[in-house]
C-alpha cells in the first residue's frame, strides 16, 4: 500500500480525531443519567428513612426502587425532592433518581432528614448517615 | 291677625269657672261614692303632665290624667307600673278608663287606679292636633293668684323670653325646627289677669291642681284671647306652684297638655304651668314647652331623668351666658322627628336584611344635603336612632362630636350607653370612628366609618346575621337554595326576619370528612337553627386518616391535620410527641397499627400523581 503525502496528512488528522472522540472520560461527561443513591448508615435494622435532594434542576425526573423489599414513596416540592424509604434498611444502594446531568448531581444537597428503627422508634439523624450519588 | 284681645271681663269670667268647679266635685263625687270601695268608668281625653314626683315606679315624674270637655280633671294610676310607656303612648288620644278609686288629691283632684284602658274613636298620632295647628303659635298668658300683688314682670319682659331674638323661644323652636314659621306667632297678654282663687287654693305644698289652674287662668284670660289660633297655651303665673317633695325642695313648673273649652272649641292645647320664679328662665320655658308639644323627658336608663347633656328634655342647664343666664341645647332627632321636622328625604330608615352607610350630618345649624336622623326599627314600640351632634347654634356646649344613640321606648328615648356606667354623657356614649354599637337580639348594628366635616359616614346593617366559618376541604349549604353556599373562611348572610329558620348542610371533599360543627351547632349531623340573635357555625372539614395522606404529610405535601389528628397518628407509632417517619412507618407497615386505623386500601392505592413533578 502506498500513500501519497496528502493522504497521510489526512490519515493523521482522522487518527488524532479518533483518538480524541474515543476519550469517554471527556465525551459522555455531561450526558443526562441515572443515579443511584448511596446510603451508610450506622445502623443494621433502620426501618425508615426521609431523604432530601435539594437543588434539582427544573427537569421531570422519577425515583425508583432499587430493593423490591423497600417501598419507595417521593415527592417533589419546587427544587426539592422528599423521598421516604420503607423496609429492611442498610447500608449500601436505596434508590435510583434521573435522569440527571452529572453536572446536576455533583451540585445536589443530599441529606438524611429522619430515620426510624424497625421498631419505628426515631433516630435522629447524624453524620453517621451519608448519602453519596454515583452514575449507574 | 292679632288673637290677643284687650279689656278681659273678669268678673263674669270668676263666676263661669267657680260653677265649673262645683260641678267638678259633683262629678267626681258621682264617680267615687266613699273613698277605695267604688269602681267606675271615665271617659275623656288622656293627657300627660309632667307634675309628678320622681320615684322608682315613676321615674319621670310624669302624671296622667283623664281630661272631660270641660277641663274637669281625674288622675289616673296604672295597675302595675310597667303599664306607664303603654299608656303614654295614648298620650291626647280620646280613651275610655275602668277605674277604682284610691284616694282623694287635693283641690278637687282625685286619684284612681286603672283597671282598664281603651282608646275610643279614631286614633290620632299624640300630637296629630298640634301638627295641625299652623305655626305651633303659643300664647302666653299671664295670671296672678287673688292675694298676690302684681307681679313686677311685665308683658313686654315675657315677649323677649318667647320672642323671636337669641335664645328667645321663638328663635329657639325655629332653630330645632329649621323653619322659621314655628312659633312666628307668638304672643303674651297685655295684661296680668287675676286669678279667683288665692294661691293657697291651687297649690297646697307639693301638689299643685293643674285642671283647675287652666281652666281658671285661660277663663281668666278668654275675653282677650282666642285660644284657637294657638297650639300651645303658656300659663304664666306671679307665684310658684308646688315645691318638690324632697331635696332641694325648689319650686316647680310643668309642662303637658290639657283638654278645654273655649271659644266654643273643645279641644287639647299643649300647655305650660309656669312659676314665677322660672319667667325668665330659658331653660325650663323651653323644657316645659317641649312637653308641651309632646316631648318626654330622655335620658340614660340611670334612674336619673335629667342625667342627659344632649336633650333639653333632661338635663337642660348647659352653658351660661350673660344676659340671659342658663340657656340649652337642642332636643334629640327622635322628637323633632316626631314633630314632622326631619324632612322625608333626609330621614334614614335602612331596610331589613340590608347594610347600608350614608352620612348623618349634624342636627342644630344643619347643612343643605346629607341625612339627619336614622331610624331602626328594634321590636314592637321600639325603635332606635342614630344622629350627629356638633357644636352648632344653640347646641353650643355638647359632650362632644360624635354620633349619639337613643333608644326609644313608646316615645320616650333613653341614651344608648355602652359602658353602662351610670354617666350618658361619656366615652360609653358617643360613637366614634372605628366603633360598632351592635344589639343582636333586635337585629342591627351601628358602625361609625369616618369623621366628615359636617357630620359622620355611618353603616347601618340590619338583619340577624348568620357567620358560618369553614375550615379544611368541604362547603357548607343551606337548606334554601342560594341563601349560604361557603367554601372557605367566613361567610355571612343576614336575615331579615327574626325566629328564620335555617337548616346547614356540611359537604366535604373527596378524602375529608366533617370533624364536627361548633359554636351554635354542634355534633356531625345537619344543623337547624333559629335566628333570634347573631350565629356563628364552625365547620371543620378533616382530611381523613388514609394511609396515602399521612403519607403526602411526611412527604410535605399535606398540611391539613389537626393537631389531635397528629397525636393521634403519633400514638399509633413512636408516641415521642412528634409526627415523624417512625410514625408513618408504623401507619404503613405495623399490623397493630394497621388494625386500628381499620384499613390499609387507600396505601395500596397509586399515590398522588404530583409525587413527582
Amino acid at each position: 500500500m502506498t500513500t501519497s503525502p496528502r493522504a497521510a496528512a489526512l490519515l493523521s488528522l482522522a487518527l488524532l480525531l479518533t483518538a480524541a472522540c474515543g476519550n469517554p472520560a471527556t465525551i459522555t461527561s455531561d450526558a443526562q443519567a441515572t443515579f443511584v443513591v448511596n446510603l451508610t448508615t450506622p445502623h443494621a435494622d433502620d426501618g425508615a428513612v426521609l431523604i432530601t435532594l435539594a437543588g434539582l434542576p427544573s427537569t421531570p425526573m422519577d425515583v425508583t426502587s432499587i430493593d423490591s423489599r423497600l417501598v419507595v414513596y417521593s415527592a417533589r416540592i419546587a427544587d426539592t425532592l422528599r423521598i421516604a424509604v420503607f423496609g429492611p434498611i442498610a447500608s449500601g444502594p436505596l434508590v435510583q433518581v434521573g435522569p440527571l446531568r452529572p453536572s446536576a448531581a455533583a451540585r445536589l444537597d443530599a441529606r438524611v432528614e429522619e430515620a426510624a428503627s424497625r421498631g419505628n422508634e426515631l433516630r435522629a439523624p447524624s453524620s453517621d448517615y451519608l448519602l453519596a450519588l454515583r452514575p449507574r | 291677625m292679632p288673637h290677643v284681645r284687650t279689656s278681659p271681663t273678669r268678673g263674669a269670667r270668676i263666676e263661669s269657672t267657680m260653677g265649673r268647679v262645683v260641678a267638678g266635685c259633683a262629678l267626681i263625687a258621682a264617680l267615687t261614692g266613699p273613698l277605695g270601695a267604688q269602681q267606675s268608668t271615665l271617659t275623656g281625653r288622656l293627657h300627660h303632665v309632667w307634675d309628678a314626683e320622681a320615684t322608682s315606679d315613676n321615674p319621670d315624674g310624669v302624671a296622667a290624667y283623664v281630661v272631660d270637655d270641660a277641663g274637669r280633671g281625674t288622675r289616673i294610676v296604672p295597675a302595675a307600673p310597667s303599664d306607664r310607656s303603654q299608656q303614654y303612648s295614648f298620650d291626647r288620644r280620646r280613651v275610655e278608663v275602668q277605674t277604682e278609686v284610691i284616694r282623694q288629691g287635693p283641690t278637687n283632684s282625685p286619684s284612681v287606679r286603672v283597671r282598664s284602658l281603651r282608646v275610643i274613636g279614631v286614633v290620632p298620632s299624640p300630637i296629630a292636633s298640634l301638627h295641625g295647628t299652623t305655626g305651633l303659635d303659643f300664647i302666653t298668658v299671664l295670671c296672678r293668684f287673688a292675694d298676690d300683688p302684681t307681679p313686677l314682670l311685665s308683658p313686654s319682659q315675657m315677649e323677649r323670653v318667647v320672642g323671636p331674638t337669641y335664645p328667645g323661644m321663638r328663635q329657639y323652636f325655629g332653630e330645632l325646627s329649621s323653619s322659621p314659621d314655628v312659633m312666628a306667632g307668638n304672643q303674651v297678654t297685655t295684661v296680668w289677669f287675676d286669678l279667683p282663687q288665692p294661691r293657697s287654693y291651687y297649690v297646697q305644698g307639693t301638689q299643685t291642681a293643674i285642671g283647675t289652674l287652666a281652666t281658671d287662668c285661660t277663663t281668666a284670660a278668654d275675653a282677650e284671647v282666642y285660644f284657637p289660633a294657638f297650639a300651645g297655651i303658656n300659663l304664666q303665673f306671679s307665684s310658684g306652684l308646688a315645691t318638690r317633695a324632697t331635696a332641694p325642695y325648689d319650686v316647680l313648673s310643668f309642662g303637658g297638655s290639657w283638654t278645654l273649652t273655649l271659644d266654643q272649641q273643645t279641644r287639647d292645647w299643649g300647655m305650660t304651668w309656669m312659676s314665677v320664679e322660672h319667667a325668665e328662665n330659658y331653660v325650663v320655658y323651653a323644657h316645659e314647652m317641649g312637653h308641651a308639644l309632646g316631648w318626654p323627658h330622655s335620658s340614660g336608663r340611670y334612674g336619673n331623668e335629667y342625667d342627659s347633656a344632649w336633650d333639653v328634655m333632661s338635663r337642660g342647664y348647659l352653658r351660661y351666658e350673660l344676659p340671659w343666664g342658663w340657656l340649652t341645647v337642642h332636643t334629640i332627632g327622635a322628637y323633632k322627628d316626631a314633630m314632622g321636622w326631619i324632612p322625608a328625604n333626609r330621614r334614614w330608615t335602612p331596610a331589613a336584611g340590608s347594610v347600608t352607610s350614608n352620612t348623618l350630618v349634624r342636627g342644630a345649624l344643619a347643612p343643605a344635603q346629607g341625612h339627619l336622623l336614622a331610624i331602626i326599627p328594634s321590636g314592637p314600640n321600639r325603635f332606635y336612632t342614630a344622629e350627629t351632634r356638633m357644636v352648632a347654634g344653640h347646641d353650643g356646649t355638647l359632650p362632644g362630636p360624635a354620633v349619639v344613640l337613643h333608644e326609644v321606648d313608646y316615645g320616650r328615648a333613653y341614651v344608648t350607653d355602652s359602658d353602662r356606667n351610670g354617666d350618658p354623657n361619656d366615652a360609653g356614649a358617643m360613637w366614634t370612628p372605628g366603633e360598632t354599637f351592635t344589639d343582636s337580639i333586635a337585629g342591627l348594628s351601628v358602625r361609625v366609618d369616618a369623621e366628615t366635616q359636617d357630620g359622620f359616614a355611618v353603616t347601618i346593617t340590619r338583619g340577624w346575621r348568620l357567620d358560618v366559618n369553614v375550615t379544611g376541604e368541604g362547603t357548607v349549604r343551606s337548606a334554601v337554595a342560594g341563601d349560604i353556599d361557603c367554601d372557605a373562611g367566613t361567610c355571612s348572610h343576614l336575615f331579615p326576619t327574626r325566629g328564620t329558620g335555617v337548616q346547614l348542610t356540611a359537604e366535604p371533599l373527596p378524602g375529608w370528612s366533617l370533624a364536627e360543627w361548633t359554636g351554635a351547632c354542634a355534633g356531625r349531623s345537619d344543623c337547624t337553627l333559629t335566628m333570634g340573635d347573631t350565629r356563628t357555625v364552625r365547620a371543620e372539614f378533616r382530611r381523613q386518616l388514609l394511609a396515602s395522606a399521612v403519607l403526602e404529610r411526611l412527604l410535605g405535601q399535606s398540611l391539613h391535620f389537626a393537631a389531635d389528628q397528629l397525636a393521634f397518628i403519633d400514638g399509633l407509632g413512636n408516641g415521642n410527641g412528634e409526627f415523624d417517619v417512625g410514625d408513618v412507618r408504623a401507619w404503613l407497615l405495623d399490623p397493630d397499627a394497621a388494625a386500628l386505623q381499620g384499613s390499609l386500601a387507600a396505601f395500596a392505592a397509586p399515590l398522588d400523581p404530583r409525587r413527582i413533578s
